[in-house]
């Protein structure tokens, strides 16, 4: 192995000198000999190479290119990586331990630390670097590294990954971004047509604005600029802050369901405690008013109120209940098999209670 | 009426369209534009297109341009409308016996769209198969 390494090593500095290393027969029997003799031939070679002149220079290249099996050089790496991204049948990691037993994942992360596969699929060894000569270090069993050190394991890395927890908006807060919403947009704009218009309006000119200035100063008022920048900013807070909070469609509200949800805010009792409290049920009555707005909002919100009748030809109409109610007034028998039921505000007619599945709509 | 709504002109657009929707449930009527059923089923659909774009799309195909799924859907009648979620094939108990789709037209929009609201629901909870609001096996007694 020494020699070898000599002699490409040898090789590498006659290329360093500008051509190919090239010897006769009888060197490589002195190379076999003595090492140290070959290194010193290599490094003169060049030398002796300048003063036998060009023709013998081409004679050479040309044997060269014909006769392979005097070049007792080491191919370097001549061979393909494989990649590992191609290969099949790879699976991603799992559960690291069952019980006591570890478990290894079907793939070969780990052998890749420690080298490759060239394209036929041989595995090649990294060199190793001698740097780790610990005894201590060489002893830990690795396997069980991770287990022994359980929670332990994710310390500190963790924490910054989940950050602070979602800002939770409250009820008040809530209301108040809706009100002023209502105030920002025109009837049937949503908050992403409201920023548009705000866009396309052009900023007046210096010149424009003191026109403006002057001819609210003839008339009397106080000259109020009419200033888009501000109200795209707050439209936009508003509606992130919403959107934060879980209101992922927030920028797609129409003014008409934002005037909705605050409606329905308010008419719920105050609850800013206990934001997973009871079911909001609104006062019987206050629903139908705002139909087509429930309408709209039923399909984002899943919160369906339905109204049923005992039988199909009863005035007397029910409701409205939730669906979780309604599911379980369904199971527990109380609608009986003629009753019919209906979404409130959805203009749909009544139909056989017995065929709808509330729990869908839970 | 049908020509506001969209038309898949082959196969491939028919299979696009069913794997490309992710969160709303697709709904394909297949028949021929000049079919009377069809007309009226179409009319149905446009007009509800817009109410219903926030969960479901709706197509039309041509079963004489786009063959296709003929045999595997047994298209035979002249108008079908079929409803599909996440490259799965919902099913609807209508009552009529035939819950793999609807083959008459409906007039009333309302109706249409309680069932592709309990289809979207439905498949969204991981059913195969859903109730649909109203029974339409009275729509056949005489």
């Amino acid at each position: 192995m020494s020699e070898r390494k000599t002699i490409s090593r040898a090789a590498d500095l006659a290329e360093g000198g500008g051509r190919p290393l090239k010897r006769g027969a009888t060197e490589i029997v002195n190379a076999s000999a003595d090492d140290d003799d070959i290194f010193k031939e290599a490094v003169s070679e060049p030398k002796r190479r300048k003063e036998d002149g060009k023709k013998e220079d081409e004679e050479e290249d040309k044997a060269k290119s014909k006769h392979t099996l005097d070049s007792d050089e080491e191919d370097e790496e001549k061979y393909d990586r494989l990649d590992m991204k191609k290969v099949d049948g790879q699976e991603d990691e799992t559960i690291e331990y069952d019980g006591d037993t570890k478990i290894t994942a079907f793939n070969m992360k780990e052998e890749e630390d420690d080298g490759h596969f060239d394209a036929s699929g041989n595995f090649i060894f990294n060199k190793k670097d001698n740097d780790a000569n610990d005894a201590w270090l060489e002893g830990i069993d690795w396997s069980r590294v991770k287990k022994n050190a359980g929670k332990d394991w994710q310390g500190e890395g963790d924490e910054e990954d989940e950050g602070a927890p979602p800002p939770v908006l409250t009820d008040v807060r809530r209301r108040e971004i809706m009100g002023r919403l209502l105030e920002l947009l025109k009837p049937e704009q949503t908050v992403t047509k409201a920023l548009t218009t705000l866009k396309k309006v052009k900023a007046l000119t210096p010149a424009e604005e003191r026109k403006a200035r002057w001819a609210a100063k003839k008339e009397g008022r106080e000259y109020v600029a009419d200033d888009n920048g501000k109200k795209t900013a707050e439209l936009s807070a508003l509606a992130d802050e919403l959107l934060t909070a879980g209101h992922m469609d927030a920028y797609e509200w129409p003014r008409e369901k934002v005037s909705f949800l605050l409606g329905r805010l308010q008419k719920t009792a105050v609850d800013e405690v206990d934001m997973f409290g009871d079911p909001i049920v609104p006062a019987a009555g206050a629903a139908a008013s705002s139909s087509a707005a429930a309408a709209a909002a039923a399909m984002d919100d899943d919160e369906v109120m339905w109204e049923y009748k005992a039988e199909p030809d009863d005035d007397d109409v029910k409701g409205p209940f939730n669906s979780m109610q309604m599911a379980e007034k369904q199971g527990n028998d109380e609608l009986g098999a003629k009753c019919v039921a209906r979404k409130v505000g959805s203009g749909s007619s009544f139909n056989p209670a017995a065929r709808i599945d509330f729990d869908l709509y839970c | 009426m049908s020509y506001m709504l969209t038309h898949l002109n082959n196969g491939w657009q028919v299979d696009q369209a069913i794997l490309a929707e992710e969160d709303r449930a697709v709904i394909i009527r297949f028949g021929h534009d000049w079919d009377p059923t069809c007309m009226r089923m179409d009319e149905t659909l446009y007009k509800i297109a817009t109410k219903v774009k926030n969960f479901a799309v709706i197509y039309v195909v041509d079963i004489s341009k786009v063959p296709d799924f003929n045999k595997m859907y047994e298209l035979y009648d002249p108008c079908t409308v079929m409803f599909f979620f996440r490259n799965k094939h919902i099913m609807v108990d209508l009552g009529t016996g035939n819950n793999n789709k609807i083959n008459w037209a409906m007039s009333d929009g309302q109706e249409f769209i309680d069932i592709i609201e309990t289809v979207y629901r439905g498949a969204r909870k991981g059913r195969g198969l859903v109730v649909s609001p109203k029974d339409y096996s009275t729509k056949y007694k005489y």
